[in-house]
């Protein structure tokens, strides 16, 4: 040993139980940190990717300027990119083989930068007579790179250089449009019918609001000149929007919650440990070591633990984190494609180590300073410190002996119970600060349906045109998972002079339709003869056993309301009920047995060459819709979110069971020497359980109850910015969440008992007494 | 019949090389009513004798017998509660427990039988103790004396057949161990009870009805003192 400090490592392997507590607390205040940060920039990056691939990377577009004013603007050193940009759409009169198309020019650079990802074969046009399709085209107009087409409207004929990516609503619309380098632009379409606008990349590095609000400024623009891009400035943590301002406040009160829980958690472990060592330090200050170098040493007990916590928790959380983005891959590959699995978050790594030794160093500072108060008369008194500390007596009038000795070990010494229901209570607030978060999602991103079809067959004028042989086709195919048709018939009058929609389910159909079942039995349309279901209309009300006359193909039909659904896909026409029927019952009323639509949904894996087949099977008399890029879109950024909040919920629910059980370990750790001589004086393991699980319980109790009193108007609060600002739903207490947070805290704190008490019903008395 | 039997009792900690023998058949037998004084140096196994006895510690080997009944083929919870009934600890560290005061420290062995204590004889105790006026002290508003004399009516409350004392008197000055010494034996005959005490203290060894000397953890009986 070269100086008192070298003491530390020595001690620590004597006291590896309490030292491994200790340690625990670090790790796990790291791994959340790391985790929670590696999360959200797995969800921001992929929210910042998905922006990129759908939008593009540009930041503004400014409108209604001159070269002039473009050029300056251009040269900006906050500019990264520009290009001069122009469109004309669909109602303009250009079209392709009598489909009518929108045309957009730009530069060919800008359009590498800021578009990346959208050509996706062949090359951006070189020469005016040039140009790039959406992929939506190859199937539409059958054509491939290189081929010759003629745009009307132009009356040129052009060469197909390149493709680019269809957008969702092309793919699912049928639609596409062409591109045109900005010269060719200008050359080829009429300068009437096109206002120029200069589309600009920020460097990520400037602050964008700040640029735009100058350049807004200097220029003498309105706000209708200047665009911003929204949603992917609010992904760049670069909005202006104050409702992203507030979400933004929303991250640093959570960011706060957690730090604060990461303090609680060592400092309550700091504390418990330096309490079971008082003879030590006694035995120090005996000997002649200052209260400074007794602080020296608890200080560097907790950095020495950091040494190991820290690497420890790092290397959890980031594990856990590639585990989520190996999650999300597999859920959605399609919209997860250009995720890394295996990166790690540069933010997550520094504010993991930041946390870790902050938190230890912060959270050091009272225990070093307690035991740096120890007396030496400690080192020769044994339990005096324990015997000093306690100033009340139990109260053995109300309780039997084990449970009021529990209650009072719990509440006795103040400090401690305050930092022990403070871990719990902080578990309770970030579970209630975090929830909003679900609401916001649920309300923030449309999740796909269990309806939602992957490609429609659409009669082009609603008629019942879809013959239903084409389903059985479509069904024999592998990849096919469902095949399920609507029959549709609009505006039928009844004789109260009202409109009905009449529309046909299959089996599919009507079993997702039983979620939203409000009156009746869905299964009851089988059943009775001309049974529907009627959907909750407020302008045209039915209810179970009300009867709808119609006349169908000249005959007086009667129809018989047995069930009612709250909603449905289909849009809801003030006076006019969608009724919903089965096929058979369709049939017989109209005699028609074609579809107006036959919805596909495909298993996993299937390919663009399997659904271009289902295309070729439909061929061109119908109209091929393909949802399944829409769909990707919306399932990836709810699974992103999803995985983030949920995620994160499931991280705090787990670091509150390894909390609340590390607590009271440490907690029974730190009396086991009681617990000996109260089993020598003949105290039963039944008994000493019962009085553990009295502290336990009062911990536990006490710090729901503080956390739902702190917990609750946090929640309230943040839920109010997050979602009653923007979508008025009003806050009610989130009963199930506080139920389900609550009663883990406490039935964790019960079971965590089993452990210790085992552990001490193992150890002979004798052991017990002399533990340490 | 003998209030207590200890048949061939061994206990070695650790193994092989490091292997210590702490007690080697120890044989010995304890009437009703006798005040036994264990003598020996520094880690000869006194104290592994009694945590024996008091059924605090498991032997490698051998039986204990206390009234007839052999104390290690009971089931724990059945030996916890003959413990806490019959036999009475006295440690030398008093071991009280700190948030209870001192009547509720004397009680405690009643209360962890739930039951409430005799009144008149709880005040006989606090009385002879002389801790009247203290009951509703917590440990640390006492002395070290006044801790053993209600470690002492703790280890009484139960009246116990047996009561084991660890160096009752390792922590007190000269005063206070003749007189806890005087309330042990006091105690022993106005309550027919049974004492084995541990001590380094030659005097008070003296006072005892037999002196059992462990050397090495080998038992010698030197018998009644003064024979």
């Amino acid at each position: 040993m070269k100086s008192y400090l070298d003491l530390i490592p020595i001690s620590a392997k004597n006291h590896k139980k309490q030292g491994r507590m200790t340690l625990f607390c670090i790790i796990l205040s790291v791994f959340l940190v790391t985790v929670i940060f590696g999360m959200a920039e797995m969800a921001i990056r992929s929210q910042q990717y998905q922006e990129i691939k759908t939008g593009g990377n540009w930041h503004v577009i400014f409108s209604d300027i001159d070269q002039e004013t473009g050029a300056l603007i251009q040269v900006r050193p906050e500019v990264a990119c520009s290009s001069w940009y122009a469109y004309v759409k669909e109602a303009s009169g250009f079209s392709i083989d009598g489909r009518a198309i929108g045309i957009a020019g730009i530069d060919g650079e800008a359009y590498a930068s800021m578009f990346e990802h959208e050509l996706v074969e062949g090359s951006f046009p070189k020469s005016y007579n040039e140009i790039v399709l959406s992929e939506s085209a190859k199937s539409i107009l059958k054509v491939k790179l290189g081929d010759m087409i003629t745009i009307d409207g132009i009356g040129e004929t052009f060469t197909i250089s390149g493709f680019a990516a269809a957008s969702a609503n092309q793919m699912r619309y049928e639609s596409f449009s062409v591109l045109l380098s900005m010269e060719a632009f200008r050359r080829h379409i009429p300068a009437e019918d096109y206002t120029e606008q200069l589309v600009v990349q920020l460097s990520t590095f400037c602050n964008m609001q700040k640029v735009i609000a100058d350049i807004t400024q200097t220029f003498h623009l309105n706000e209708k000149q200047v665009a911003q891009n929204g949603n992917l400035l609010m992904v760049l943590g670069q909005s202006n929007d104050n409702f992203v301002i507030q979400l933004y406040g929303c991250a640093v009160v959570l960011f706060f919650l957690v730090l604060i829980a990461s303090v609680l958690m060592i400092t309550s472990s700091l504390n418990s440990n330096v309490m079971q060592r008082t003879e030590f330090f006694g035995m120090l200050r005996c000997i002649g070591a200052t209260k400074k170098q007794i602080m020296s040493i608890v200080r560097r007990e907790g950095l020495r633990w950091c040494k190991f916590a820290i690497p420890g928790g790092l290397a959890g959380g980031v594990v856990v984190v590639w585990i989520l983005c190996a999650v999300l891959k597999w859920i959605s590959p399609e919209y997860f494609a250009e995720m890394p699995v295996f990166r790690v978050s540069g933010i997550s790594i520094f504010c993991g180590i930041a946390v870790g030794l902050l938190t230890v160093l912060i959270a050091a500072q009272s225990p070093a300073k307690k035991a740096a108060g120890v007396s030496p008369l400690m080192a020769v008194s044994g339990n005096a410190y324990q015997i000093k500390s306690v100033r009340t007596t139990a109260n053995t009038r109300f309780f039997k002996i084990d449970t009021s000795l529990g209650i009072h070990h719990a509440v006795s010494n103040h400090k401690n119970f305050i930092l022990m229901i403070g871990s719990f209570a902080i578990s309770i607030i970030l579970f209630l600060a975090f929830s909003p978060a679900i609401n916001f999602m649920n309300h923030a991103i449309n999740a796909v349906e269990p309806y939602t079809p992957d490609v429609s067959v659409i009669s082009k004028d609603n008629s019942l045109s879809v013959p239903k042989e084409l389903a059985e086709q479509f069904g024999d195919q592998d990849f096919v998972k469902r095949v399920y048709g609507r029959m549709f018939a609009y505006d039928i009058p009844t004789e109260e002079n009202r409109q009905i929609n009449l529309i046909s389910y299959e089996e599919h159909q009507f079993d997702w339709a039983d979620e939203n079942l409000i009156e009746g039995a869905v299964e009851d349309v089988f059943s009775t003869e001309n049974a529907v279901l009627a959907v909750y209309n407020s302008d045209y009300s039915l209810h179970v056993g009300d009867k709808i006359i119609l006349d169908a193909n000249g005959v007086s039909q009667e129809l018989n309301i047995v069930g009612v659904l709250s909603k449905s896909p289909f849009t809801n026409t003030p006076g006019t009920a969608n009724i919903i029927c089965t096929e058979d019952t369709f049939q017989q009323l109209w005699g028609e047995s074609q579809y107006t639509i036959l919805d596909l949904q495909f298993k996993r894996g299937t390919t663009d060459e399997d659904v271009n087949a289902i295309r070729e099977m439909a061929g061109s008399e119908f109209t091929f819709s393909d949802r399944r890029q829409s769909n990707q879109q919306a399932l990836g950024s709810y699974y992103s979110f999803a995985l983030f909040v949920y995620g994160f919920l499931a991280v705090i629910a787990l670091i509150t069971v390894f909390n609340v059980i590390n607590s009271i370990s440490m907690s029974v750790s730190a009396r086991m020497k009681q617990y000996g001589a109260m089993r020598a004086i003949g105290m039963s393991t039944r008994q000493l359980v019962k009085m553990v699980t009295a502290e336990a319980v009062t911990y536990s109790l006490v710090g729901s109850l503080a956390g739902c009193l702190i917990g609750l108007p946090i929640h309230k609060y943040l839920f109010e910015h997050m979602v009653t600002g923007r979508w008025g739903d009003p806050w009610n207490i989130p009963i199930s969440i506080l139920a389900s947070i609550v009663s883990m805290v406490i039935i964790t704190a019960i079971a965590a008992v089993g452990g210790p008490t085992k552990r001490i019903h193992n150890m002979s008395i004798i052991d017990t007494i002399s533990a340490q | 019949m003998n209030l207590l039997e200890v048949n061939s009792i061994y206990k070695t900690y650790g193994a092989g090389e490091t292997a210590v023998n702490a007690l080697k058949d120890v044989n010995f037998s304890v009437a009703k009513g006798e005040f036994i004084a264990v003598v020996g140096e520094s880690g000869s196994g006194k104290s592994t004798l009694l945590n024996m006895i008091g059924a605090l510690d498991t032997p490698t080997s051998g039986k204990v017998f206390i009234d007839g009944k052999e104390t290690f083929t009971l089931e724990d919870e059945e030996l916890t509660i003959f413990r806490r009934r019959n036999i009475g600890f006295i440690f030398q560290a008093f071991n009280l427990i700190p948030e209870l005061n001192v009547e509720q420290n004397i009680t405690f062995p009643l209360l962890l039988d739930y039951k409430k204590p005799d009144l008149a004889y709880l005040e006989e105790i606090l009385t002879v103790l002389n801790l009247q006026e203290r009951r509703y002290h917590l440990p640390r508003q006492l002395s070290g004396g006044q801790q053993q004399r209600v470690a002492i009516g703790r280890a009484l409350i139960t009246r116990p057949m047996l009561i084991l004392a660890d160096e009752p008197t390792g922590n007190l000055d000269t005063q206070n161990s003749n007189e806890v010494i005087a309330l042990l034996k006091n105690a022993s005959k106005r309550y027919e009870q049974t004492i084995i005490m541990i001590t380094h203290n030659r005097s008070i060894a003296s006072t005892a009805d037999r002196v059992l000397q462990v050397s090495d953890g080998i038992i010698t009986d030197f018998g009644r003192c003064g024979e």
